[in-house]
């Protein structure tokens, strides 16, 4: 019996035999046995490649790598989706937004100047030169790109009274104009929130008392001490009572226009007077 | 001289089979042993080739690095899940809407512009004339409103009375202004100037929230309403201080002064003046 030597050593060449060989297994079997040998060495290694059990490992490996393949995809799809997520509020560019919003006084205090850029809105505690009166605006908008519209919400009080003692048929009359600057700041109009006349009379039965509104600053008094141009708001009745409600929806007084309170009377003697007054929403120009 | 492997040969899969007449010599045998030689080199290459490739070690390396990938991939997915937790409490908060919405809610409306109800409290409105800020919403199609800029209301009255004599004026509270709904107005000290002259028994009143339907009683007074001045022949000096905490005025109630007289000297003149700035509470929508 021939059998494999797991010591032997694989062989690349074996005895050839020649014409001078007998005929005996002697000369036969050497050469089985190598070849024997080679086979088994073979197979053993083969033994050892197979026990590594390669083929079910690498099924699993690449089973492995296949779910492995796809949560990876997974995962780089979630990426992607939190990339443009982050993309959108990247492109929301909030931090400058919120700087923005958080930049810029909404206040300005008596020692500062609001810059013409500043927001409708911007309020504003505007000190007059050289004086304690201050004034609380607020913003509107802007007349240009150098100059800005203000409103105040300090309440600006503007009128005037007037009382005469008249004899017989005489005409006064008392004017005060709108300035032309409030705070340092130039007035363009200022609206009447409810202008309130209060006339009277003691005495006097046929006193005649008008008020008139906007009259220009170039207006002369007629021989009735009536303007020669501006608004006639208010007249009193040919009676011995007067009244008179807070007038609303009279038009703005513009600057160096005046309101114009005119006290006469047709006949006899007495005591005439009127007191006009109102809270003003001004319009004020910075720049 | 050997047989010796030929690594140029092929693998064969037949070799030639003795026959009963093959002589016993030399060149019957040798060319199956050399093929059989060949085979097995052929083989012994091959797996040397298999071996040298390392397998078994590399699987080894290979599948302990698919296990570090696969605890990666759970990391990596378990960090994705939080990142994502992350960005929807960011989602949630709405931040492009509500940063829009501070964007373009302005603080600011003029006269032109109607703010929308979602405009928040605190949003300015020049209305016409009147500076007003946003107090809240009464409903989902109206909002509130309140003035800043004061509302002139009053009334003046003045008479010649005679003996016995008592008249009456009033003024009601509009129920719209600047084109919005009045709610309500408060008054914010309100000034009462009475005087006469001539008239050394003079009655001087000043009612307030003189309703809708009050009519005129006895002397020229309301039916209904408050009494916030009254002179009544008290002597001959008259004087008033502004009048605060008055109650707040409604829609169509109105303010009322009464002049009288009951001397006994003829006819004397009587005046009262009645002026307050206003803050209204107005209704948009």
């Amino acid at each position: 019996m021939l059998n494999f030597d797991p010591n032997a050593t694989f062989k690349n060449s074996i005895y050839e035999l020649v014409p001078s060989d007998s005929s005996v297994p002697a000369n036969f079997n050497p050469q089985y046995l190598d070849i024997l040998n080679n086979t088994g060495l073979i197979n053993q290694r083969m033994g050892v490649l197979e026990a590594a059990n390669l083929v079910s490992r690498m099924g699993q490996a690449e089973s492995a790598l296949s779910t492995l393949a796809s949560r990876m995809a997974a995962i780089e799809n979630r990426a992607t989706a939190i990339e443009g997520r982050l993309d959108g509020y990247d492109g929301l560019n909030i931090a400058d937004r919120i700087t923005a919003l958080e930049g810029g006084s909404t206040l300005y205090g008596p020692t500062e100047t609001p810059p013409i850029s500043a927001g409708p809105g911007t309020l504003w505690l505007k000190t007059q030169l050289f004086t304690t009166r201050q004034m609380l605006l607020i913003k509107v908008g802007n007349l240009s790109t150098t100059t800005a519209l203000w409103r105040n919400i300090t309440p600006f009080l503007w009128g005037l009274s007037r009382k005469d003692y008249l004899v017989g048929v005489e005409n006064t009359y008392s004017a005060l104009p709108l300035p032309t600057s409030i705070v340092d700041l130039t007035v363009l109009r200022a609206y009447p929130t409810g202008v309130f006349i209060a006339p009277a009379a003691s005495g006097a039965a046929g006193a005649v008392i008008e008020v008139f509104w906007n009259v220009p600053a170039d207006a002369t008094p007629n021989g009735f001490a009536q303007p020669s141009s501006g608004t006639l708001i208010y007249q009193n009745p040919n009676t011995d009572n007067y009244t008179a409600t807070v007038l609303h929806g009279i038009a703005p007084l513009n600057p160096n226009h005046s309101i114009w309170v005119k006290t006469g009377l047709t006949g006899g003697n007495g005591y005439v007077w009127c007191s006009v007054k109102a809270n003003f929403a001004l319009d004020l120009r910075q720049g | 001289m050997p047989l010796n492997y030929n690594p140029s040969a092929t693998f064969k899969t037949s070799i030639r089979e003795l026959e009963g007449t093959d002589q016993l010599v030399p060149e019957n045998f040798n060319p199956q042993f050399q093929d059989l030689l060949n085979n097995t080199g052929l083989l012994n290459d091959r797996l040397g080739s298999l071996e040298g490739a390392n397998l078994p070690a590399r699987m080894t390396t290979a599948e302990g690095n698919i296990t570090t990938l696969q605890g990666r991939a759970t990391s990596a997915e378990n960090r994705l899940t939080s990142a994502e937790g992350r960005l929807n409490t960011y989602d949630a908060l709405n931040i492009a809407t509500r940063l829009a919405n501070l964007e373009t809610y302005k603080r600011f409306y003029s006269s032109s512009e109607t703010p929308p109800y979602t405009a928040p409290p605190g949003t300015i409105w020049l209305k016409d004339a009147y500076l007003l800020v946003k107090v809240d919403n009464i409903s989902g199609s109206a909002a509130r409103w309140r003035s800043i800029t004061p509302y002139g209301f009053g009334l003046a009255f003045k008479d010649l009375l005679g003996d016995g004599e008592s008249q009456y004026r009033d003024v009601p509270l509009p129920s719209s202004i600047a084109g919005l709904t009045v709610l309500r107005a408060i008054p914010n000290g309100i000034e009462i100037v009475p005087g006469s002259s001539g008239a050394s028994v003079v009655y001087i009143g000043v009612f307030w929230k003189v309703p809708p339907t009050a009519t005129v009683g006895a002397n020229a007074e309301p039916t209904a309403g408050t009494t916030i001045y009254s002179f009544a022949a008290g002597g001959d000096a008259l004087s008033a201080v502004t009048f605060h905490n008055a109650a707040e005025l409604l829609p169509g109630e109105r303010l009322w002064i009464k002049l009288g007289f009951t001397g006994f000297l003829g006819q004397g003149d009587a005046w009262c003046n009645v002026y307050t700035p206003l803050t209204l509470e107005l209704r948009q929508g």
